[in-house]
Formats: structure tokens, sequence, C-alpha cells
């Protein structure tokens, strides 16, 4: 038997049933349209991530405090206060971190900031005057603190966008002065709006020397991470393991797997990331698969109607000369065009609620990851469908193939 | 070119034995006109399923053209059905959603022949069944003549040396069942072996050899001194 005559043979049996095929396929359409839109989403988020995390710059390094979180539940390790002054000085030592250009300890808290009757809740970010180079942020009002501030224990803040807004309104916010835990701290600088970034809204900051977000804020000695940053891409591998002995040497600890410190670099989030989004993405399209199997029974139900109504005619075929395999392609065929149809259909919505997906979310969150369909996805999507069509299909077939003649041809 | 010999087909149907056929032996030469006929249970139908392929006996030896059919597969069996033999059934047993042309084009479908030699065997086997003002209609548009006309070109447009037709003319009254029967003449005329099963005495009268069954035995075996010719009646009296 010819292919093309297989195929029409297969598409005339499926447009006998117009309206039971297409209820039919529903299912699989859903299915497919599910795992598609999983994968966009999942992927667009991923990237959504990474664009954030390579904000940060890719020559920047993380020294945070306290072992790295084994899991989920294991929290509390990474709350230890490790990081002190020493170490600063320690790692600023040409000798022991050659290639290090800049180390810019951080301490953050949320306090409540007021002004007159005014008061809002914000971020404090307690950093020195690199965090404009790190962060690529420079105040388009006002200036940065000096290092001399910085050394001097300054009550200087530079605000974010929001926070002008929330105290100030539209008068002027320069030179006024904020009370923060009791003590005023005089307006230097206003950061441009910005929004969402490296995990941290800055237009909710409130920027002071970490000398004295130390001493009068958090009232602690140590640091919450020390943000260093090598002189070029090709030294960072290198900075990090010197960052490394250094902090072992200055903390007294030979065993590298007691580390009470641990690093992290863009390439080492960015790897972390992936491999969390990429688990939750498979978990989430495994969950919109078991659509597919439900789809796929339903599939292989109404093959089996199918079948059994079209007994004569499979009698009939097979008296005319149609051999076992004449029949079983017939069959399977109808159930893979079935599928393949529903596959077709599934992707085109799966891309449509991706699309809508990526708009909502974009306009939510007011940070969008561009929408996307992962050919992969594409090609999963057909291939599985394929897959469930033979799967589901093949036991009808047979059981069509298998028929007798003339018990089909007697069949009423 | 067909030789029956002994042959037997027992049903069993859980621990029920039921005889269809006890022994019955003939041949059939090409070019012959068999009538097999005999009341419903005397085994007729379930002898012309094995000797068109469709069946296979409980013993006996059954050959049709010198093959055996205890030494061939379902799938060589289908492929002799399909080359050498057509099918001409009470019901019409036509597609349903299909023209007279695709139904027709059905055998050939499983013989592997080009387009367009499809397209010529198809009009050519409408043709010879008159029905070529029919050839786009479905069975649904057609009347039970025309659609066993149609079934007829079916079963002739492989060119099977031998046409098995059961009861043809069962379901069609008495002016459509002269026009199968002078069809059945004429493809007889062109040298087709024609087997036809029948109850009905008359219609028998037709061929050129009657063989009669009775609870799955042979009763007789004549040749027909007085044929009928249905192309000479008005209609196929019943």
């Amino acid at each position: 038997m010819k292919l093309s005559d297989s195929f029409f043979t297969a598409l005339d049996g499926l447009k006998t049933n117009r309206g039971r095929s297409a209820l039919t396929i529903l299912g699989i359409i859903i299915g497919i349209a599910a795992v598609i839109t999983m994968m966009s989403v999942g992927q667009g988020v991923q990237n959504l991530i990474l664009s954030q995390i390579q904000s940060i710059g890719s020559k920047v390094i993380a020294i945070v405090p306290g072992r790295q979180p084994k899991g989920p539940t294991d929290v509390i390790s990474t709350f230890t206060d490790s990081l002190r002054q020493t170490d600063l000085e320690a790692l600023k030592k040409k000798s022991n971190v050659p290639h290090l250009e800049t180390l810019m300890p951080v301490v953050f808290g949320s306090e409540t900031a007021a002004f007159g009757s005014e008061t809002y809740r914000l971020t404090i970010f307690g950093v020195t005057e690199n965090f404009s180079k790190i962060h690529d942020l420079y105040p388009t009002e006002g200036r940065l603190f000096s290092d001399e501030e910085t050394k001097g224990y300054a009550d200087v803040v530079i605000i974010g966008n929001k926070v002008k807004d929330e105290l100030f309104g539209s008068d002027e916010a320069l030179d006024r002065r904020i009370k923060i835990k009791g003590r005023n701290f005089r307006v230097i600088g206003i950061l441009p709006k910005k929004g969402q970034s490296s995990f941290l809204n800055f237009d909710e900051v409130a920027i002071i020397p970490y000398t004295t977000a130390q001493q009068y804020i958090f009232g602690i000695k140590y640091f919450h991470r020390l943000v260093a940053e090598a002189d070029s891409e090709a030294n960072v591998d290198q900075t990090v393991e010197d960052i490394k002995i250094t902090l072992r040497n200055s903390h007294n600890i030979t065993d590298p797997s007691k580390d009470d410190f641990f690093i992290e670099t863009q390439t080492s989030a960015m790897e972390i990331v992936s491999t969390i989004t990429n688990i939750l993405t498979l978990f989430l399209a495994a969950v919109a698969g078991i659509s597919l199997l439900v789809g796929g029974i339903g599939i292989m139900n109404i093959m089996l109607v199918s079948v059994t109504e079209r007994t004569r005619e499979i009698g009939l075929r097979k008296a005319v000369g149609a051999g076992k395999n004449d029949i079983l392609i017939q069959f399977l065929l109808e159930a893979v065009l079935l599928t393949l149809t529903g596959g077709i259909l599934g992707i085109a919505s799966g891309a449509l609620l991706s699309l809508g997906a990526s708009l909502i979310f974009g306009y939510f969150l007011k940070a969008s990851w561009g929408f996307l369909l992962p050919l992969n996805a594409i090609a999963l999507g057909v291939g599985v469908s394929v897959m469930i069509g033979l799967i589901f299909g093949i036991y009808p077939a047979r059981k069509a193939a298998w028929l007798s003649p003339i018990e089909a041809l007697r069949y009423e | 070119m067909i030789e029956v010999k002994n042959l037997e087909k027992i049903y069993r149907n859980d621990a029920v034995e039921t005889p269809a056929l006890r022994g019955v032996s003939f041949n059939i030469e090409p070019g012959e006109f068999v009538a097999i006929t005999g009341p419903s249970g005397s085994g007729k139908s379930t002898l012309m399923h094995i000797m068109c392929f469709l069946d296979r006996p409980s013993s006996g030896i059954y050959k049709f053209e010198g093959k055996g059919i205890d030494d061939l597969t379902d799938d060589e069996l289908a492929r002799i059905r399909n080359k050498r033999m057509g099918f001409i059934f009470q019901a019409y047993n036509l597609l349903p959603r299909t023209t007279v042309f695709d139904n027709v084009k059905l055998p050939l479908i499983y013989s592997g022949l080009s387009r367009a030699t499809e397209q010529k065997l198809v009009k050519e086997a409408v043709e010879a069944v008159g029905m070529g003002h029919r050839i786009n209609f479905h069975p649904n548009q057609l009347s039970g003549g025309e659609q066993q006309r149609a079934a007829i070109a079916r079963a002739l447009v492989n060119n099977p040396s031998v046409i098995f037709a059961d009861e043809p003319t069962g379901n069609l009254d008495s002016k459509s069942g002269k026009v199968i029967m002078t069809l059945l003449e004429e493809l007889n005329d062109k040298g087709h072996t024609i087997v036809l099963v029948t109850h009905e005495r008359y219609t028998a009268e037709h061929a050129k050899r009657i063989i009669q069954l009775l609870d799955g035995k042979m009763v007789s075996d004549e040749k027909i001194t007085h044929r009928l010719y249905a192309r000479d009646e008005k209609e196929l009296i019943k």
C-alpha cells in the first residue's frame, strides 16, 4: 500500500467523525499547550534572573559569611558574624590578593526613615563610595560620600528615587535631614530611578557609610558581606583563590570543609540559578505531562470505538486484499494524525499562553523576560504527540489488524 | 482451478461442536459458472468462505489454482484474494461517505500499481457495469441495484480469474436482480469463472452447473440443461 493512500485513508477515517476527532484531540492540545507554556515561562524566568545576575558585573566577587547553604532548611548557617575588620585589612594587602581592585564591606537591614511627619520603611545599605562603581549607579543630584566621611562615621545619606518621593514629594530634598534610629542624616545625593536590579530595588534604599551603619544603626562589629572586584575578568578565578587563602589564614582554618565563609561570583550564581530553574521547569513540565497521559488514554479509547464501529470496513478491506500491516498502519496513522494535529494546535496555544504570561508578568513585576518559544519545546511537542499516537494507537490498531475477515464481514 | 476434497468445517464454541461441512468434494474448471445452493444452515456460506480464502477448513484439502490453503500464511492468502479473486456480497459492502470511484479502487490500493494504471482500471471497471455516469456519487445517492453494480465493478477491477458472489441478488428487487445476473453472465462470457451462492432455485438456474448442499453434505452436482439467460428476461422471478 502506498504511503499516500495510507495517509488519505486515515484522513478519511478521521473526517467521518469530525466532532468526535476534535473533542478527542482537545486532551492532547491542552497537554502539549501546558508543557510548552511551562517550558517557555521557565526559560523566560531563568533568562530574567540570569540577566539580573549579569547586571552585577562579571568582575564582582561576593564574600558571604557562614557556610554555603546545603538546602532550603539550612538557613541559620548563612547568618554568622565571621567577616570582620581584620579580614578587610588582610584582603586589602596587595601581597595577599594582588589582583584585587576594590573591596567594599556591606551591612544592610530594614529601618524606618522619617522626615517631619512622613515616614517610610526602607533598606539601609551601609557601604563605601565604591558602590557606585560596582553597581554602575551614580547620584543624579548631589554627590557620593567621600572616604573621609566613611572613616569619620559621617551622618550622610544618599536616597533612592522612591524614598525621595515618599518623604519629600516634589520638594527639594538635598541638604535636608532625615531621621533614622534617632539620628539625623543629611541627604547628600539622590539616585536615579532604576527599578529592580541585582535582587535589590535601589529606588527604596538609603545608602550610608558602612561605619555609621555598623556603629549607630545596627550596632554590630561584623559585615554582612564583602564585595570585591578583580582588576580583570581573567583574574577572577585567581582572585577567588587568593581571597580564600587569605581568609583561611586570618580565621586559622586548615580544613577547607570547615570554611566559615563562601564566595559567589557571577558565574557560580548563574550556575546555581540555572540548575534550580531547570529543575523547576522540568518538574512543572512533568506535571503538565500528566494531562498528556490522560489525553493519550482518550485517544486509545476513541480508536477502540472507531475499530469496533468500522469492523465491517476492516473485514471488507481484508477480503479485497489488505494485509495485517495495511490495516495496522491505517489505524496507527489515524491515531498519529490525531495526536500530531493536537500537538501542533497545542504548540500554537502554548505559544499564545506564554506570550500572555510574559506580558502579564511584565506588567505586574515591571520586569519582563520577553516572550520566547524555545525550539526544543517545539521539537518536544511534535515528538511527544507523535509518540503518544504510536503508544496509545498501537493496541487498537493491532486489534483491528488481527480481526478475522469473516467475522468482521459478518459483524452487525 | 478449484479443487475441493473431503472438506470439513467444525465450529467450536465453548464445548459445543457444530459441524458445518461434512466431507464435500468437487472440482471447478476455468470458465465455469457454478451455483452453490441449499437451504439456510446447509453450509453453503461456510463452503464459500473457505473457497475464497476468508476461512480455513478443519480438515480436507482445498486448492485454488494449485495452491493449497494450508501452505499459505494469512498475508499470502490476502495477496491471492487481492490479485486472483473478486467478491460480491449480499449487502454490497460499499464504504459509506466514499465515492463510487474510490470504492472501486479499494482492491487496487493494496496491489501496488501506479496512479495512472489505477485510474484507467477503475474507469474501465465502472464503465463495464454501466455506472460511468455515477462515478463520483456516494453509495447513499444510489439505488440498491446501482450499489451492487458498483460492487461488481470493485470485484472485477483487478481482473480476477474467479468472482465469488454471495447472494448478490438477495437484497434487490426483481428488475435490479435481472441486471446483476446479466452482468454476471457477461463476465462469465468474457472468461471469468463465477461461483454464485444463492438459496433461490430460480436464480441458481442461470448458472451452467448447480451444486446442492444439505446439512453440510453435497446432495447433487448437476449440469444445467435448460439454462436461463437473464439477458432474455424482463425480471428475475423469486
